[in-house]
């Protein structure tokens, strides 16, 4: 009886499991479709799969027209987006271990300033940042994101860090003191190792997020040369001359690999929490 | 043992600490505080972008609580944003993260698909899709014309619009699901099996184990959420650009025609300022509460 | 406490020495000049203006060239972010609007005068009306652009209306709401609130000449407001336009809206630059606006495609002005460039793609009865940004029935009078 009950609730969870992923995966799907529609068909009619289809869209998108191909703008973005996401990872495990697991003066309120620095809409500070990075000689390179990525100043990851230091139980620590290692140790050998899906929390958002960033990458970036995929993506999208979407949708599908491949590949460090790792009483 | 603890790290201060949050110090000082306070004093400006900004005192903030009915709109719009928006998302994200939690067949390939929109994020692709779906004959009233429901303007009705938008958030709750997950694994299994052989059914685990365990990361969402629906704009302004009669009219995009349309930097920045401060406020609103609700692993 | 101060002086030091390292600008190397132009557009635009800047660099081997082009998402912003950072190209191009709006913030474009570039291949007034600022000349036309009426002939013959149809403000209502009384989901126009806004500009001009004047003034009365909505109101009451809460989700892209692609709508108000792109794969042909009797100006808009501007902070202003004279009137530039900025605003761009064959006759057709029936330019204060969000928000309400026609009068005025005490 308990058994048949168990299964029923695991057959609905799997429904409801597979509804929700195609309503999740469907955007993806029409734009695979809509890579292969003509511009009427991509706006005239509601279905995923193309009527009469149009081949050609991913080796013309791929080329390009300009003096640049797509090929160009993912080296690019790889360019720009490791380093970032390196120095993010780094950063952010060092300034949360510092803030969940010590006690200094004024501690609350440099936490406090660095979470006040998310509170003001980057809007106004575009300016302000961009002459300051032009002083700087940063311009047109992407140092305006792998330096403040060294630096910690992404503090969504400090303070997510701090969060996840701060739900494992002191013991551990307490129990590497008394091996007696210093806390570089302790955070290296003892605590890092039960982080590791926030660690790659981490890497998967800073990823997506640097791949994905257009207004930032925009402003500071002006050589066709040096353009990620962002730029790459709507540099034929004008408002007046006619455009063959087909070749955006191709080129955005492309543009969605790498991260959806680094999320799956990377995944077993999810199913692995503190379960497995095991903690020694 | 508790006392213990206490005397350890609470009662004596460990400058070794300074070393740690160094990066950030030096990041903060150097790359973050200087715009900071070039926009603070732009908000006493006529800052335009280009020319000297000349001094006006406090008249931007004069004019935003006394003659700026868009700003009324805007803060009302934004309000309800963050009150439809963010809860929906946590909670979505929280019950997906516990059905993925189990060990379920094909649950890497579940969990990748889930995150699938939140990769997809302000896509050129995603604002023209949304329209597609919502739009008058568009295939979500196809759909509900199945089950007999009338064609609705999901995008273009004044009292739908800022819903639908808000679903696009929703939809991407990808992030906050995974950060959930994330918190799950970290919940010692020998708390779960501590508390099955007490003979806690599967309510109490959930709300004497996996709600406590997870609180930190709860919290930690929902501030993150918060701030981040106060000056999201993406989503209406790819797809509806604050229409229809300003119903999507977010803070951020207010914040975003003054500065970059209007050319109106220094008006703008005072608009960022009172944001700020009130983001500041239910910020802090939200930590004092979480010292009755969330528990840390290090104050056990 | 001296932990804390050791720790200080680390962190100032680091300081200094990301500063340190920053400062060192890159040396200004001698020689050869490098120019930078920037511009928005497609493919059909990239790929033959760097064609033209790479025969002027073989002539010149000198000077080199360095595109920066993108789409349009974010060029405005882009270019104003540069400007206020000193750091913005040397030959830049701009939307006509762009002008007055950057001019007015502060000394941004370099003068051009007749020693620079021969002048005498613009129309004289072209040049003043719309890429002068203060009496100065700050940069040349790229191409001209007028408005256009778009019909869907086919359409029109299906629905009983004689496509050949001189149109009037008053048969537009007669006959165009024939479509919607037999197809509930087809309408005579395809406008979305902003080209409704255009609508209502244009109306405006003929009854009272602008909306907003060159004294900064609101140059309609009350009463020729309520007029203008009334008259517009009949639209949305019979039929002749689609509900604002179908069409706001196209706002500034009605050619996306499927009813038009699926040939749901038969009319468009347009400009000949974005013409082929609104008729896609439909069947369609240019008419001429609607004017009424006494109008003191037709409201049909002319202005250039696009500006051409160099930036007063340009180290090689005068390199850079030759650049623009070989890319505005030296054949072979024009030759390569073809119709990448639309049909040129040149004598010599204009014959020389003539001789090419390259004008399609469409498009000389819709620019030619533009000419003809082009009104009066706009004052800068009517394409101010500002008073267009007025205009629109107005506009808007009108449009979802927030507002009759006389209040939306009365609002549209007291708003405007607003907006513009503070420019």
């Amino acid at each position: 009886m308990i058994k048949s009950k168990k299964s029923v609730s695991r057959i609905i969870s799997y429904i409801f499991l597979i509804v929700l992923a195609y309503v999740m995966v469907y955007p993806l799907l029409w734009m695979v479709g809509a890579s292969f529609k003509s511009n009427q068909e991509i706006f005239g009619t509601l279905g995923l799969l193309p009527k009469s289809p149009v081949f050609g869209a991913f080796g013309a998108g791929w080329t390009g027209t300009g003096q640049y191909g797509f090929s160009t703008f993912l080296y690019n973005t790889f360019l720009m987006v490791i380093p970032t996401v390196l120095f993010t990872v780094i950063s952010a495990t060092l300034v949360g271990y510092g803030f969940a697991r010590f006690d200094f003066p004024l501690k609350k309120v440099l936490f406090v300033t660095m979470l006040a620095t998310m509170m003001l809409p980057a809007t106004v500070i575009i300016i302000p940042r961009y002459i300051f990075f032009k002083r700087l000689g940063w311009l047109d390179t992407y140092l305006p994101f792998i330096v403040p990525a060294m630096l910690g100043c992404f503090p969504f990851f400090n303070f997510m860090m701090v969060q996840f230091f701060r739900g494992l139980p002191l013991e551990i620590d307490e129990s590497g003191k008394l091996d007696g290692c210093n806390s570089f140790v302790i955070l290296k050998d003892l605590l890092l190792p039960l982080c590791k899906s926030a660690i790659f929390s981490v890497i998967v958002f800073q990823f997506v997020w640097t791949w994905n960033d257009f207004m930032n990458v925009l402003i500071y970036i002006s050589s066709v040369a040096k353009y990620p995929v962002a730029l790459g993506l709507r540099m034929t999208m004008d408002i007046s001359t006619e455009f063959d979407w087909n070749q955006i949708m191709a080129m955005s599908v492309i543009s969605i690999l790498p991260p959806v491949i680094l999320f799956f590949a990377a995944q077993k460090y999810f199913v692995e929490g503190i379960a497995t790792t095991g903690m020694k009483n | 043992m508790k006392k213990g603890n206490e005397m350890l790290t609470r009662k004596r201060y460990t400058y070794i600490g300074y070393l740690y949050i160094l990066p950030w110090i030096i990041g903060f000082l150097v790359l973050q505080l200087a715009p900071l306070i070039n926009s603070f004093w732009y908000s006493f400006t006529n800052f335009q972008l280009l020319g000297d900004p000349k001094f006006l005192g406090l008249d931007n903030y004069k004019k935003i609580f006394t003659n700026d009915p868009t700003f009324l709109q805007s803060l009302k719009v934004t309000s309800y944003y963050v009150l439809i928006a963010v809860p929906l998302k946590l909670g979505f994200a929280l019950l997906i993260a516990i059905i993925l939690n189990q060990n379920i067949k094909g649950i890497n390939f579940f969990r990748t698909l889930y995150y699938i929109p939140s990769i997809l994020g302000g896509s050129v692709a995603i604002s023209v899709l949304w329209k597609y779906l919502f739009m008058n004959q568009g295939i979500v009233n196809n759909l509900l014309s199945v089950v007999g429901i009338p064609a609705t303007d999901w995008l273009g009705d004044p009292r739908y619009a800022l819903g639908t938008i808000s679903l696009v958030t929703v939809w991407q709750f990808g992030s906050s699901m995974l950060l959930f997950l994330a918190g799950l694994k970290q919940i010692p299994v020998s708390q779960y099996e501590a508390a099955r052989i007490d003979g806690a059914g599967r309510l109490r685990i959930f709300a004497q184990i996996t709600i406590p365990e997870l609180s930190p990361i709860i919290l930690f969402n929902l501030i993150m959420q918060m701030i981040n629906a106060f000056q999201d704009f993406t989503s209406a302004f790819v797809i509806t650009q604050g229409g229809p009669l300003k119903s999507t009219y977010l803070y951020g995009l207010m914040l975003y025609d003054q500065g970059f349309k209007f050319f109106k930097m220094g008006y703008s920045s005072a608009l960022s300022w009172i944001l700020f401060v009130i983001i500041l406020f239910f910020t802090s609103l939200t930590f004092r509460s979480s010292e009755s609700w969330v528990h840390y692993g290090d104050s056990l | 406490m001296k932990k804390t101060l050791v720790l200080l002086l680390i962190a100032l030091l680091a300081m200094g020495t990301v500063f340190a390292a920053g400062s060192k600008e890159a040396a200004k190397q001698d020689g050869p000049v490098t120019l930078r132009l920037s511009w928005w557009g497609g493919d059909s635009r990239h790929t033959p203006t760097l064609k033209a800047m790479e025969a002027y660099s073989a002539a010149n081997p000198n000077v080199k060239l360095e595109g920066e082009y993108g789409g349009w998402d974010g060029y405005y912003q882009k270019i104003v972010t540069q400007i206020a950072g000193g750091t913005a190209a040397d030959i830049i191009q701009i939307d006509q609007p762009w002008l007055a709006e950057l001019a007015s913030k502060g000394d941004v474009f370099a003068v051009i005068d007749n020693s620079m570039v021969d002048l005498s291949q613009f129309d004289a007034d072209f040049l003043k009306n719309y890429c002068t600022y203060d009496g100065k000349l700050l940069g040349l036309p790229t191409g001209t652009n007028v408005n256009t009426f778009i019909v869907d002939d086919q359409m029109l013959t299906s629905f009983g209306i004689d496509p050949n149809t001189k149109w009037t403000w008053d048969n537009i209502i007669t006959e165009g709401k024939k479509i919607n009384q037999k197809d509930k989901s087809a309408y005579f126009s395809g406008a979305s609130p902003d080209i409704m806004r255009y609508w209502f500009e244009i109306y405006i001009a003929q009854l009272a000449g602008a909306v907003v004047d060159n004294n900064k003034k609101v140059a309609f009365t009350e009463a020729q407001g309520t007029e203008a909505f009334t008259y517009f109101k009949r639209w949305f009451d019979e039929g002749i336009v689609a509900p604002f809460s179908q069409t706001s989700l196209f706002y500034q892209k009605f050619q996306e809206n499927p009813s038009w692609i699926n040939g749901k709508m038969a009319t468009s108000w347009t400009w000949v630059s974005s013409m082929d792109k609104d008729i896609g794969a439909r069947k369609m042909s240019t008419r001429q606006f609607p004017v009424m009797a006494g109008a003191k100006n037709t409201g049909v808009l002319m202005r250039p495609s696009q500006i051409m501007v160099v930036n007063s902070n340009s180290k090689n202003k005068a390199e850079a002005v030759k650049v623009l004279n070989y890319l505005f009137t030296d054949p072979q530039a024009l030759e390569l460039l073809g119709l990448a900025r639309g049909i040129p605003a040149t004598v010599i761009g204009r014959s020389t793609l003539a001789a090419m064959g390259a004008i399609s006759t469409m498009a000389e057709k819709a620019t030619n009865e533009g000419i003809a029936q082009a009104g009066l330019p706009q004052s800068t204060y009517q394409m101010n940004s500002e008073v267009i969000q007025v205009m629109q928000d107005v506009i808007d309400e009108f449009g979802f029935g927030k507002l009759t026609p006389a209040e939306a009068s009365a609002k549209l005025i007291k708003n405007l009078n607003a907006i513009l005490a503070t420019l």
